[in-house]
């Protein structure tokens, strides 16, 4: 080991210096290096996901200045812009380290719904967008995560309350209807129709299993 | 499809802060390593995590969303990866990419690390498992152990999963915190965003006779003087009455109130330097640490130091607040009060192993991740006749552990420096 004789201290590193004061040390012990050498890399994905930002802006400042100047009258850059920034959430749930599957299916779908809907408001909104697109996502997303918890046995009851959020959210088309702003009601009718069978089917059949998970979701005062 | 009951649990009122406010940048993960006196055999680390992780059951633990609060479910997959250590340590546990574990093992060398997320367990429960886990891998390592000890728990690991915040609180507590700003540490980052690692070896009983006849101390309080005046020389002109130096010290409850959780039970104290002359010896110093430490520690004051909280969280309007409406008002308490410090120096006290297997272990030590506005953190702990002190920084200066160290060998004690390699 090598002394830092101006420090008074025995440095046990594999260095010449003393990461205390830069002194040079004394003693020829070559020292050991007790971790590892980290030198922190910059991840290629984060460095794609910059990149796609960086040309996402300059794409769309370009599509709305050519829109604007060929007085084109749909608003077609405006697609372009939120396409991208669709683009950019999927890219970032990806590069989200923590985000679980769950998240990542539910924001992405739910995301391109919006991404739709908006489209249709763009093209002046003939509606398909909320008659078929929004209850088809929601059959979809049922159908998903009734296959995702015949997969993941081992904690099936843990989709339970997705199930009921999927069933709450087939309200809205629903709700769209009463309102006007729906005028097809037969996909909306067979979404809801569907996860409210599902959802039932999982609260009556789950049994004690999805009992006790929907009061630890729920609960307030603890145990 | 499975039938089998799911054991879950609450957060204890410690833990509810720390999934809020965790990050990449803010990791609530603290470290404990213990070295071996020879190199780990990565399979046999593997097997002998997958045989303690089952058996503990305050690790074997997932953290779930709940409409209210989070929780603690059994978690149930295969143990984590065991891995060879190749980053910074204490970096945020994802639990996505951890079979939903918030716990990791790694090794280097001779040296197991167990890196906890706090909301598990404070560094009580941090030692408990890794001692479990390092008993498993000697008796796979060592047949002639196996043949000798079972292959069960030692008799003096506790499984308790009590919260004895809740067991202990008094209520109608008034609030002892003073939100008030400290003199924090500034300097030039690390490159790279590099997590600096320094361990200071001592002997305890070098230590125990300065810090008893020199100063009249503890050496605990030797210690946090020792950053005190450190940190003061370093910034004379730069602390005043108004922002002084307070240095969080977290000290078990267990003691106290008779308990022996696993889950974190822990109250943060502060030994408070406030300057009104200009210039002070460390002898002074060294006393006014002292007083001020003292002063805090009766049960009287722990006990209405976790109160306060605990009564808030028990409040039923508190309680019936959705959780990501909770998670904005703890982020914005925690905010104003996260620059109440300077630096957080904690204890984990004399780890102490079974005879069989003394003859294997050559030390422990631990370190907690800094974090926003306290970017040099201290971890102490001991191991037979050793203490480690250990120091993480962000900051590529080294001026006050320089100057921690020197005071350290101006008062005749033999100091070795270990450190990760990024001062150099």
């Amino acid at each position: 080991m090598k002394k830092c004789n101006f420090c008074n201290v025995i440095i046990k590193d594999e260095t010449d210096h003393c990461p205390l004061c830069g002194g040079v040390l004394e003693g020829n012990d070559p020292g050991v290096s007790t971790y590892p050498n980290v030198l922190k890399k910059e991840k290629a994905v984060s460095f794609i996901f910059r990149l796609m930002v960086f040309i996402s802006i300059i794409a769309s400042i370009t599509c709305i200045a050519t829109n604007i100047a060929t007085h084109v009258s749909i608003a077609w850059s405006l697609i372009v812009t939120f396409s991208f920034l669709y683009v950019l959430l999927i890219l970032y749930m990806f590069v989200k380290e923590n985000a679980g599957y769950r998240v990542r299916v539910f924001g992405i779908a739910a995301a391109g719904v919006v991404l739709i809907i908006l489209i249709d408001y763009i093209l002046g909104f003939r509606r398909w967008s909320v008659n078929f697109v929004l209850p088809s996502a929601i059959i979809l997303m049922s159908a998903t995560f009734l296959l995702l918890m015949l997969i993941n046995r081992r904690n099936w009851q843990s989709y339970a309350l997705i199930h009921v959020g999927i069933f709450l959210s087939s309200l809205i088309p629903i709700i769209m209807y009463k309102f006007d702003i729906v005028t097809n009601p037969y996909v909306s009718q067979v979404a809801f129709g569907l996860s409210f069978v599902i959802s039932l089917g999982i609260i009556i059949l789950g049994g004690p299993r999805v009992k006790s998970e929907l009061y630890r979701r729920f609960h307030i005062l603890g145990k | 499809m499975s039938d089998k009951y799911i054991r879950w649990d609450k957060l204890d009122n410690t833990a509810n802060l720390f999934p809020v406010i965790a990050g990449d940048s803010l990791t609530n993960t603290y470290r404990i390593s213990a070295t071996l006196k020879e190199d780990v055999d990565q399979a046999l680390l593997q097997q002998a995590l997958d045989i303690v992780t089952p058996k503990i059951p305050g690790f074997n633990l997932r953290l779930r969303y709940g409409i209210f609060w989070y929780y603690f479910e059994e978690n149930g997959k295969k143990a984590p990866k065991v891995v060879k250590e190749h980053t910074y340590p204490c970096r945020f546990i994802h639990a996505a990419r951890n079979n939903s574990y918030l716990f990791r093992v790694s090794y280097y060398g001779p040296r197991i690390n167990l890196e906890v997320f706090h909301v598990l367990t404070d560094g009580m429960g941090g030692i408990t498992f890794l001692r479990e886990l390092v008993y498993q891998y000697l008796r796979l390592a060592h047949p002639e152990l196996k043949e000798k000890l079972s292959d069960s728990l030692s008799p003096e690991t506790s499984l308790n999963r009590d919260d004895s915040f809740l067991t202990n609180y008094k209520t109608k507590s008034k609030s002892v915190y003073k939100v008030k700003k400290s003199f924090l540490i500034k300097g030039e980052r690390l490159p790279h965003d590099a997590f600096g690692v320094m361990h200071a070896y001592l002997d305890i009983g070098e230590l125990k006779s300065v810090s008893k006849n020199k100063y009249s101390c503890s050496i605990n309080e030797y210690l946090v003087a020792t950053f005190i005046y450190a940190a003061y020389k370093e910034n004379v002109g730069r602390i005043s009455p108004d922002k002084p130096i307070r240095v969080a010290v977290p000290v078990n409850l267990r003691p106290y109130f008779d308990s022996i959780t696993t889950k974190n039970f822990f109250a943060m104290i502060s030994a408070e330097f406030m300057p009104e002359q200009r210039d002070y010896t460390f002898e002074e110093i060294a006393t006014i640490t002292r007083d001020s430490l003292r002063s805090q520690l009766t049960k009287e004051n722990l006990e209405n130091i976790f109160s306060y909280n605990v009564s808030n969280e028990q409040m039923f309007a508190a309680r019936a607040v959705p959780l990501p409406l909770k998670n904005i008002a703890i982020r914005l308490v925690y905010t104003k009060s996260a620059l109440a410090n300077t630096t957080t120096i904690t204890n984990i006290g004399n780890i102490t192993v079974s005879d069989d297997y003394k003859p294997y272990i050559e030390m422990f030590y631990a370190m907690l991740a800094f974090s926003k506005g306290q970017e040099l953190k201290g971890t102490i702990a001991s191991y037979g006749n050793t203490l480690c002190y250990s120091i993480c920084s962000a900051w590529a200066d080294t001026g006050i552990q320089r100057r921690m160290f020197k005071q350290m060998s101006s008062d005749g004690l033999n100091v070795t420096i270990e450190t990760n390699g990024v001062f150099s």
